[in-house]
């Protein structure tokens, strides 16, 4: 009898170790989204065009990214103080990559009507954020809320997302060919820790060898 | 889809406040409260409009009562959300020492306007949800 128990915990554990842990990463990042065949070639999704201006009045559009991947995430300036949380994962990735030239940062604002050009260069300013790594946008209202179903809903969507995943403070990662490659909840540490691994195994495809 | 863009935000409102042990904690979390019920309506509100404007460009049928309810809707729209960005880029988070007398007198202050961005954003999205209805069915 004892054998017995001792043979089934044995399976048990061996069950639980099976099973997908929070910091377990795919060797490879799905591409979420629709995909579609054309004569026999599958067709992902692509994020759509878009143009905003940024901290120094520059103009950013998709191409702006060409070649690169980014991470994107919605904010505005006026919450009553710049959360803790927030602000810290977000430095902190931006720490973490600022010497990788080949991933930037779009943080769009949904506060068309205070996050005016001047304010998010006193917002930038006060994060001692830099242009050539992170862009703060505004742009068209219609347009902000618009194209956050193609940035957020399209994970949503894809039958493959993580089940169960919430929208507080995501950060999407989108890859050089305009791809939503991974997500994050970008007030949880650990979650955001995860997402930078997926990061590197985005570089890492980038450099062609994963 | 438009709503779970602002829910994150409640969560970056309420993660800056004061302490527990502050004595206008209870206060403070009404204003948050009132503020964190209708933040995420902000995305519906978006997509009424929007709505509305779909209506007026591409419905010729509209009668001239209608073209003004239409357009008075999303003036009303416009108004009540520009409301919340006003209420949310002038309040000012009490500080943790500040004179306990002025800060609930502030606090109170700020609930009743909140409570007004509340109202007006509630009773817009009701009638524009209505007049969408009736036009598009």
């Amino acid at each position: 009898m004892l054998r017995y128990f001792l043979f089934c915990g044995l399976i048990s554990l061996l069950f639980l170790n099976c099973g997908p842990s929070k910091t377990e990463r795919p060797s490879k990042l799905p591409i979420y989204g629709e995909k579609e065949i054309v004569e026999g070639d599958t067709i992902y999704h692509t994020i759509p065009q878009y143009e905003f201006v940024n901290q120094d009045s520059q103009a950013v559009t998709k191409a702006t990214f060409d070649g690169k991947a980014y991470v994107v995430d919605y904010f505005f300036t006026s919450c009553p103080t710049i959360c803790p949380k927030v602000k810290q994962q977000m430095l902190r990735m931006a720490d973490r990559f600022q010497e990788e030239d080949r991933l930037k940062i779009l943080s769009v604002s949904i506060d068309t009507k205070y996050d005016t050009i001047p304010r998010l260069k006193w917002y930038a300013d006060k994060l001692e954020i830099k242009t050539d790594q992170w862009h703060l946008v505004t742009g068209d209202k219609e347009l902000i809320y618009t194209i956050d179903e193609d940035f957020f809903h399209v994970a949503e969507e894809d039958p493959d997302a993580p089940g169960g995943y919430n929208h507080d403070g995501r950060l999407i990662l989108i890859d050089q060919e305009h791809h939503i490659r991974a997500f994050c909840d970008g007030t949880d540490a650990e979650d955001v820790d995860d997402f930078m691994d997926d990061i590197d195994i985005l570089m890492r495809e980038m450099d062609g060898t994963n | 889809m438009f709503k779970y863009i602002f829910i994150p935000f409640l969560f970056l409102i309420f993660s800056c406040g004061p302490s527990k042990d502050s004595p206008w904690y209870d206060q403070y979390q009404k204003v948050m409260a009132i503020h964190d019920e209708v933040m995420p309506e902000m995305g519906t509100m978006a997509k009424l409009k929007k709505g509305l404007k779909k209506v007026r460009e591409e419905n010729n049928s509209l009668s001239e009562e209608q073209s003004t309810q239409v357009n008075e809707l999303i003036t009303r729209l416009t108004q009540a959300e520009d409301g919340m960005w006003d209420w949310m880029h002038e309040f000012d988070k009490p500080a943790n020492n500040a004179d306990v007398e002025e800060t609930m007198t502030y606090l109170k202050s700020e609930e009743e306007k909140i409570a007004k961005v509340s109202k007006d954003m509630k009773s817009s999205i009701q009638d524009a949800s209505n007049l969408l209805e009736k036009l598009t069915n």
